[in-house]
Order: C-alpha cells, then structure tokens, then sequence
C-alpha cells in the first residue's frame, strides 16, 4: 500500500480481529484500544487489548501491534525476521516480549505487521541509571544475555542473517570504512580507531547470535525486575564480546560512568553472572576492544543520522544535535586507545 | 559598528528566558523540544566565542605534519587517507605528534559540543 499514514484505530479494529481470529483458530475476537506508543520516526507501535474466544489464545490479551516505515535504517533487518528473532530468542530463555503472530498481507491494517504482548515497566536509559546500583538487574540482563548467546550458528530459520565470517571485526571495520567513504568530510580519529581495531583485532571468535543493541534503554523495568529485551532489528552473527562491549561501553551508561555496566552496576557484577550462566570465560581485553568498536559503531551511526538533517533531507533538531554527540565518542576512542 | 546586544549576548539570554520562562510550564513533548532548543543555542554560542583559534593552530599543526599546504578539509582528508594506509602505524614521534592534533582538535570540539563531558 501507500506511503501514507499507517494504521488509524477505528479502520484496522474489524480486520485485524479476523486476522487474529483466523491466525489463532478462535471463534470470536473482540479487539479494543490502538493507542498509539512511544516509537521511533520507524517504528510504530499501537496497543490493542484483544478477547478471544475458542483457539489457541483464548482470554484476554494485551498486545502491540508493530509495522514499520518502507524507507527504514540501512542496517536493520526487515519484519518477517525479527518476528522470527523474537521466536529463536523466545525459545532460547531470553526474556521479550512474546511474539504471537506476523502477518505479511498488508491490507489488514495497511502494512505488513506482527503482534507481540505487550510488557509492563519503562525503559528510558537517563531514568534507568537513578538509585544505582542496580545488582539484580545487571545479574538478570547477564542472564538473559548469556541465554540468547547458546543460539549458533547455522540456523535454518536464521538463514537471513549475514553469514558469520571468521573474523566479525575484520568484516565490522571494512563495513565502517565503506560508510566514512560515503562521508562528505574527512573524520581522522574514526580512521584511527578503526586503523587501532584493524591492527588489533582477535584472532579467534566464538561465533554466537548477538543482539547487536544490548544496551540500558532497549530493555524494560518494572518495579525493578527485567520485563523484557527489545529492539531486534539489528541481531546477526558475531564474537560475543561484542554485545558485552556494547553493553559497558561508555556511551551507554547515560552519564553513570561509575558504573561501567549499563550504568547500573559494576563490571564485575555484570561479568560474574554472565560466566556463571553460559560456562564461559570472558576475555576483558577482548570486551575492551568491542567497546572502542562500539564507540566507532555509534559515532558512525551519529553522522548518518545528522546529516540526514544537514543535507536538507530531514531538517530536525533532534538529529543536528546527535551530530554534537561526536566530539566525546571521537574522546573516547582516543582515551581507549591509548592516544589521550 | 555591529548593534549590542550581539550574537553570544542574544543567545545567552534568549536561552536563559528560553529555561527560567518557557520551558518551566511545559510538560512531555514540547519541553523535550524547548530543553534541545536551549541544548542547540548553547552550542551555538560556544562556537562564536571559541572562535577560528582552535582552527587555526590544527591547520598550522597539519601543515608542518604532512609538509603540505592546503585547506583545513583537505589536510584532514590527507591525514584519514594516511592513518587508514598505516602511515601512523609505529608508536614514533611522528605518531605523537599526529595524536596530539588528534586531541587537541578532539578537545576544542568537545568544549564547543559538550563541555560537561570533561568535567567527569
């Protein structure tokens, strides 16, 4: 269908419950609500509580139903796969939201969609990392992060995903110096960075399925527990130091740079309750390289995203000010590196 | 002569009328919007009184580094394409001196962009 505004509520009510009904096998659905949820510019999440009689679901559910713009981030994966994430996750023992159904007909709400349940708690990152530490969590996020690392590879159903190279670095830093190329301005320390990572990079890596966006802020608290880990779009194949690297990278503790892991807890916490739950040692310096990637990864991310501002194609305020968020990461690859 | 107040002077208070006036009877959306507004005049304000010095002397630094004249984007290109190729690759005092441009360009930006990030 058009590029034109997504589902209204009162229009998609009607067929979505014969989807759900047919999807589910019940006799009658009953769906209320489509209130629309805090999302991204990509992303649109709607919440609709659903009654179903008969099948496989019957009760009462709270859902969201998510589609998602044509034109979305270069590097995120399409629908249909991470509805299937959600499911490898989900059978893993990681915590998420459960995926019920995708549906790939886009004349029932207007795009193609899946329906997860919907998870209580928040998951603002700057609120997050008040009243810190915050042992528990840190010990569940590890948990569920080790979890999601037991899935390898190949994975029939994950055919989708990029295959895994011997090296996820190696082929994380040419993919990065592709986009410096298409940069319009010149930007030495990320040469430097990814020029330190090139020199440095591991020899060997246990290849695992990472989430690729573990961090505080993709996860949801209630009361203090772990309600569920989201953002699926950018899972693929890699060392598993890298989700540990992005998770105590500097950039995403949210000013709580006492507490390297997430911004809720120390390193060791963290650590100890990931070794713990997957038999695994983690190498530090290993994580320590990740974390200068990350810094890379995100400053990269941080230039693409102003310059969809400064080149005229999106003017917002919101993405001329990530630009300014360079400076520090370009600081902090200097710090890591040794060269500050 | 240019009229008083001038540019740094106008954003210093526009921003402060901006906070104390405006943004305190906003909620939700539209005091997000107003708190990145005062966020952006912030750094524009910075950047007029920094000035071109922290420009000028990574261009003079550039310069005697790579022994080539040229625009301050274009010795920068010079450097990326150096640094990629390995040229900086021994921990010389070549390599010294190219990453403390590095830093103090890296430095001076961070002032401008977010000069709390250094207080930590």
């Amino acid at each position: 269908m058009s590029d034109g505004p997504t589902l209204q509520a009162e229009d998609v009510t009607g067929s979505l419950a014969d989807f759900i009904k047919q999807a589910s096998g019940a006799d009658t659905v009953a769906v209320t609500g489509g209130t629309l949820l805090a999302g991204g510019a990509i992303q649109e999440n709607r919440a609709f509580d659903l009654e179903i009689f008969g099948g496989d679901h019957a009760g009462k559910l709270a859902v969201v139903v998510r589609t998602e713009a044509p034109a979305s981030v270069g590097e995120s994966l399409p629908l249909a796969a991470q509805f299937t994430l959600l499911q490898v996750a989900e059978r893993a023992g990681v915590i998420v939201p459960k995926p019920y159904w995708f549906c790939a007909d886009p004349d029932v709400v207007g795009r193609e969609f899946y329906v997860m349940g919907r998870v209580s708690g928040q998951a603002l990152g700057g609120r997050m990392v008040r009243n810190r530490p915050h042992d528990a969590l840190a010990d569940a996020l590890a948990r569920h992060l080790a979890a999601l690392h037991t899935v390898r590879p190949p994975q029939a159903e994950l055919e989708f995903l990029a295959l895994p190279s011997a090296s996820p670095a190696m082929d994380a830093i040419a993919k990065y110096r592709g986009y410096l190329d298409a940069e319009a301005d010149p930007h030495p320390v990320l040469e430097w960075g990814l020029r330190w990572l090139e020199l440095n990079a591991p020899t060997t890596a246990d290849i695992v399925l990472c989430h690729h966006d573990y961090r505080t802020g993709n996860y949801m608290v209630d009361d203090g527990a772990l309600t569920a880990i989201l953002d699926w779009e950018f899972a693929g194949w890699s060392d598993f130091h890298e989700d540990i690297g992005w998770f105590c990278a500097r950039c995403w503790r949210f000013g709580a740079d006492d507490c390297e892991a997430g911004g809720i807890a120390d390193r060791d916490t963290f650590y100890r309750a990931y070794e713990e739950a997957s038999g695994r040692t983690i190498d530090r310096d290993v994580v320590r390289y990740w974390e200068v990637m990350a810094h890379v990864r995100w400053a990269i991310i941080a230039l693409q995203q102003s310059h969809r501002h400064i080149s005229g194609a999106e003017p917002s305020l919101e993405l001329a000010l990530i630009g300014h968020r360079v400076p520090e990461l370009d600081l902090e690859i200097l710090r890591l590196t040794g060269a500050a | 002569m240019r009229e008083k107040p001038t540019a740094e002077d106008l954003l210093t208070i526009a921003r402060q009328t901006l906070l104390d006036d405006v943004a305190r009877t906003l909620s939700g959306e539209t005091r997000y919007q107003a708190l990145m507004i005062a966020s952006a005049m912030d750094i524009a304000r910075r950047q007029i009184e920094a000035g071109d010095a922290a420009l000028n002397d990574e261009a003079r630094a550039l310069t005697d580094l790579l022994g080539s004249e040229g625009a301050l984007k274009e010795l920068n290109a010079r450097l990326a394409a150096d640094i990629r190729a390995g040229a900086f690759d021994s921990a010389d005092d070549r390599q010294a001196a190219m990453l403390k441009i590095l830093t103090d360009a890296t430095l001076a930006k961070v002032r401008e962009s977010n000069p709390r990030y250094l207080e930590d």
